[in-house]
C-alpha cells in the first residue's frame, strides 16, 4: 500500500485571505455533490474540508495523475480562473500524512492549538464515508489523523492554557470552582463579549443564568439566549448575594458595583467565594472592590495578560507537539510499507485451514468414522501437523520484516504457498473461496 | 542496604515522594500513578508490620516517640486512602509523602528504648485515647495542607498569576476540604483529651485529678482550633482570617505533640 497516491490540495489562512476563502468555500449541502462529481472526473475517493480557515481537498488519485489536475477540478467545480492555483498549497504522500495530521491537532490552526478543527476534520470524514466517495487509503489516514489529533492534545497539553479573553475568563473561574455547570451567573449589561463569554459557562452546563440591563428590551435579548432570568436592574445587589459569578460589561461611565455593596453581599453569602469578571471600560466595579476577602475580580486586562500568557505556554508545547506528529508520520508511513505482509500471511493460513478441512472430511469418510469423538481426533490432529507446518516459515517471514529483501521473501512465500495450485496472483483475496 | 520490612517501606516512602514530587512538576498520570502504587505497597508493609509490632508486645506500638511517629505516618496515609474514595486529592500527595518520609527517618534515628510497661499501658483507654489523638492529629494536619494551599490559592488569584493558581485546586474545593477536615479532627481531638481526662479521673477514685503542663497546652490548642471551627461553622469569619487561624492551631497541635515525644 503506498502513500504517493495520496494528494491535497487547497488553501487556508495563511497563503490567502478571507475574500479567496469565501469564494471557494462549500456549504454542507454542496459538498456531497462535489465529492460525486469528482467520483465522475476520475477520482476515486476524497474528502473535502471546508472551513473558515480552509478549503482543503483530499484526495487519492488514479496512477500516474499529477496532483495538481486536483487544484484545477477545485476551480472549474467553483468557476473560478485557472490562475488561481498559484494560492494553492498542494502535497503528496509523506507531506500530506504530515499536514493531516498537524491540520487535526491543531497545529495549523489561526489560534495555534484550537480544539474545534478536529470536529471539522471528523465531520469532513464522516460526511464522504456516509456518501461512499472515501478510499481504504484515505479511510485510514483519516482514522489516524484523528488518533493521533487526540494523542497529541492529550500528551502535549497543547490546548490546556486559553489564548482568547473569553476562554481566560472560563479558565480562572475553573481555579474558584469546581463544579462550573452548577455555578449562578449574573450578567451585568449586554455586551457582545459578556454574551461569548457567558455562553462557555453555558456550553459546560450553567443553567442558572440571570442578567440584570439599564434597557430590559436587550436584557430579554440575552435571557433569550441562555435561557435566563431577567432581574430588575435596581434590584442586582440583592442578586450579589446569590450568584457566584458576575460577568460586568455595562457602559456607564461610573461603577455600578461599589465597595460597600460588595461589602455588605459578602457577609450575607457568609464569605462564600465570588468571582467578578469586569470586561467594561471604564470599569463597572469599584477600586479596591478586589482586596474584600473572598472577592475574586479580573478586569479585561488581566484576562488579556491570561491569554498572552496562554499563547506563550502554547507555542512552547506546540514544538512538543510537532515532534509527536514527526513520530507519527514516520509510524504511519512504516505501517503503511508493511500493512502487505500481514495480510499475506493471514490468506496463506486461512487458505491452509480450508484445505485441511476437505482432506480431513474426506479421509473421514473413506474410513468411515462417524463417532464425534473419533472426527474431533483426526481433525485436531490434521491441523496441528498443517499449523506446525506453517510455524517455520512464518516465523522466518516474520523476523523479515525490517529487512530489505523483505519483498522478495514474501513473493517467495506467495508462490510457495498460494501460487502452487490456483494460477499465480488470480485469486487474491477471494481465492479458494 | 534492605534488611528488614522497614527498610523497605521507607525506600518506598521515598519512591512515592519522589514520583510525587515529578507529578507535580511534569502533572503525568503515569507519575500519579507509580507514586499511588509505591504508597500504596508502603502502606500495607507499614501496616504489616505494625500489626506485627502490636502482637508481639500487646500494647500498641505507641508508648515512645519513634512508634508513635510511624504511627501517625500509618495514620496520615489511612486517612489519605481513606478519604480518596469521597474525593480524588491527587495534590495531597505532594505534601503528604515528604511528611512521611521525614517521620519515618527522624523514627529510624532515634533510639529504640522501650520504656517499662506502666499499668495503663494495657488498658482500654490507652488504644482508645491514642487512636483518637493520632486520627485527629492526622485529620487537623490534613486541614492545615488545604488551608495552606488555600491561601497560595487566593495570593496566586489576587496577583493575577494565574498560571501558577491553575495548578493547585479551585479555591472552593480547597475551603470545603479544609472545613470538612477540621471539624472531624476537630471532634477526633476533643474525644482523645476527654478520653485521657476519663482515665484520669478514673484512676484517681474521683479526686486527685490534676492536668499536667502537656494536658494544658493541649488544651489551648484546643481552644485555638475550636475557635477557628466556631468561626467556620457560624461562618461569620472571613475565608483568609479562618484559614490563618487553622494554621495556628494545627500548628499548636503539632507542636505539643513534638513537646509530648520528648516528654
Amino acid at each position: 500500500m503506498a502513500l504517493n497516491r495520496l494528494a491535497m490540495t487547497g488553501i487556508s489562512h495563511g497563503e490567502a485571505p478571507v475574500e479567496t476563502r469565501e469564494k471557494l468555500a462549500f456549504g454542507d449541502d454542496e459538498r456531497l455533490s462535489f465529492l460525486r462529481w469528482l467520483g465522475n472526473r476520475g477520482v476515486p475517493g476524497a474528502v473535502l474540508l471546508s472551513t473558515c480557515n480552509r478549503v482543503e481537498l483530499y484526495a487519492e488519485l488514479p496512477p500516474e495523475t499529477d496532483p495538481l489536475a486536483l487544484a484545477d477540478l477545485l476551480l472549474e467545480n467553483r468557476e473560478l480562473p485557472p490562475d488561481g492555483r498559484n494560492l494553492f498549497r498542494t502535497m503528496t504522500g509523506r507531506d500530506m500524512v504530515r499536514h493531516l495530521f498537524r491540520v487535526a491537532s491543531g497545529l495549523d490552526s489561526m489560534i495555534l492549538g484550537e480544539p474545534q478543527v478536529l470536529g471539522q476534520v471528523k465531520e469532513a470524514y464522516f460526511a464522504s464515508r456516509s456518501g461512499r466517495t472515501i478510499t481504504t487509503q484515505l479511510n485510514l489516514v483519516f482514522q489516524r489523523a484523528m488518533y493521533v489529533a487526540r494523542k497529541v492534545r492529550t500528551e502535549s497539553g497543547i490546548g490546556r492554557h486559553p489564548v482568547t479573553v473569553s476562554y481566560a475568563a472560563f479558565n480562572l473561574a475553573r481555579s474558584v470552582f469546581s463544579e462550573i455547570g452548577a455555578k449562578k451567573v449574573l450578567l451585568l449589561g449586554a455586551g457582545e463579549m459578556a454574551r461569548i463569554i457567558a455562553s462557555h459557562f453555558y456550553d459546560e452546563g450553567s443553567r442558572n443564568v440571570a442578567v440584570a440591563n439599564r434597557t430590559s428590551a436587550r436584557a430579554g435579548d440575552i435571557a433569550s439566549r441562555f435561557d435566563a432570568r431577567v432581574v430588575p436592574w435596581e434590584s442586582f445587589p440583592d442578586e450579589l448575594c446569590r450568584a457566584d459569578l458576575v460577568i460586568a460589561s455595562t457602559a456607564a461611565a461610573k461603577p455600578v458595583i461599589t465597595r460597600e455593596m460588595l461589602l455588605s453581599a459578602m457577609k450575607r453569602r457568609k464569605w462564600a467565594p465570588l468571582m467578578i469578571i469586569d470586561i467594561a471600560v471604564p470599569r463597572n466595579t469599584e477600586e479596591g472592590a478586589g482586596d474584600i476577602d473572598g472577592v475574586y475580580l479580573f478586569n479585561i486586562d488581566d484576562l488579556q495578560r491570561s491569554a498572552d500568557l496562554g499563547l506563550e505556554e502554547r507555542k512552547r508545547r506546540a514544538v512538543v507537539a510537532e515532534r509527536m506528529v514527526e513520530e507519527e508520520v514516520a509510524l504511519y508511513g512504516h505501517f503503511l510499507e508493511h500493512a502487505e505482509l500481514p495480510r499475506l500471511i493471514e490468506r496463506v493460513v486461512e487458505r491452509a485451514g480450508r484445505m485441511a478441512e476437505a482432506e480431513t472430511g474426506t479421509l473421514l469418510s473413506k474410513l468411515g468414522i462417524s463417532g464425534k469423538e473419533e472426527e474431533d481426533l483426526v481433525r485436531r490432529s490434521v491441523m496441528k501437523i498443517v499449523h506446525r507446518l506453517m510455524h517455520g516459515p512464518i516465523t522466518q517471514l516474520k523476523k523479515l520484516v525490517l529487512e530489505e529483501e523483505r519483498d522478495e521473501a514474501a513473493e517467495v512465500f506467495e508462490r510457495f504457498f498460494l501460487d502452487s495450485d490456483t494460477g499465480g496472483r488470480r485469486g487474491g483475496g477471494t481465492e479458494g473461496g | 542496604m534492605i534488611r528488614t520490612i522497614g527498610d523497605l517501606t521507607l525506600l518506598l516512602y521515598v519512591a512515592a515522594m519522589a514520583f510525587a514530587f515529578l507529578d507535580g512538576g511534569f502533572r503525568r498520570k503515569a507519575l500519579h500513578l507509580l507514586c499511588l502504587a509505591s504508597a500504596s505497597a508502603a502502606f500495607v508493609l507499614h501496616a504489616a508490620s505494625l500489626t506485627a509490632k502490636w502482637k508481639e508486645s500487646g500494647v500498641i506500638p505507641s508508648v515512645n516517640a519513634p512508634q508513635l511517629m510511624e504511627l501517625t505516618v500509618f495514620f496520615l496515609m489511612l486517612t489519605y486512602f481513606v478519604s480518596g474514595i469521597f474525593a480524588r486529592q491527587r495534590e495531597m500527595l505532594f505534601f503528604l509523602t515528604p511528611i512521611s518520609v521525614l517521620l519515618m527517618m527522624t523514627a529510624g534515628m532515634l533510639p529504640q528504648d522501650l520504656p517499662e510497661t506502666k499499668p495503663y499501658f494495657t488498658t482500654f483507654w490507652f488504644p482508645l485515647h491514642i487512636f483518637l489523638i493520632v486520627s485527629g492529629m492526622t485529620l487537623v494536619l490534613f486541614s492545615f495542607i488545604y488551608s495552606a494551599i488555600f491561601i497560595m490559592q487566593d495570593h496566586s488569584l489576587r496577583k493575577r498569576k494565574q498560571p501558577n493558581a491553575l495548578l493547585l485546586p479551585p479555591i472552593s474545593v480547597t475551603e470545603k476540604l479544609s472545613k470538612f477536615y477540621l471539624k472531624t479532627g476537630f471532634f477526633f481531638f476533643s474525644a482523645g483529651m476527654l478520653s485521657s481526662a476519663a482515665y484520669g479521673i478514673l484512676r484517681s477514685d474521683g479526686g486527685g485529678y490534676r492536668p499536667g503542663l502537656l494536658e494544658a497546652a493541649s488544651f489551648l490548642s484546643w481552644i485555638v482550633l475550636g475557635a477557628a471551627t466556631f468561626g467556620w461553622v457560624r461562618s461569620g469569619m472571613r475565608p483568609r482570617k479562618r484559614a490563618f487561624l487553622v494554621i495556628v492551631g494545627s500548628s499548636l497541635f503539632l507542636f505539643i505533640f513534638m513537646g509530648m515525644l520528648w516528654h
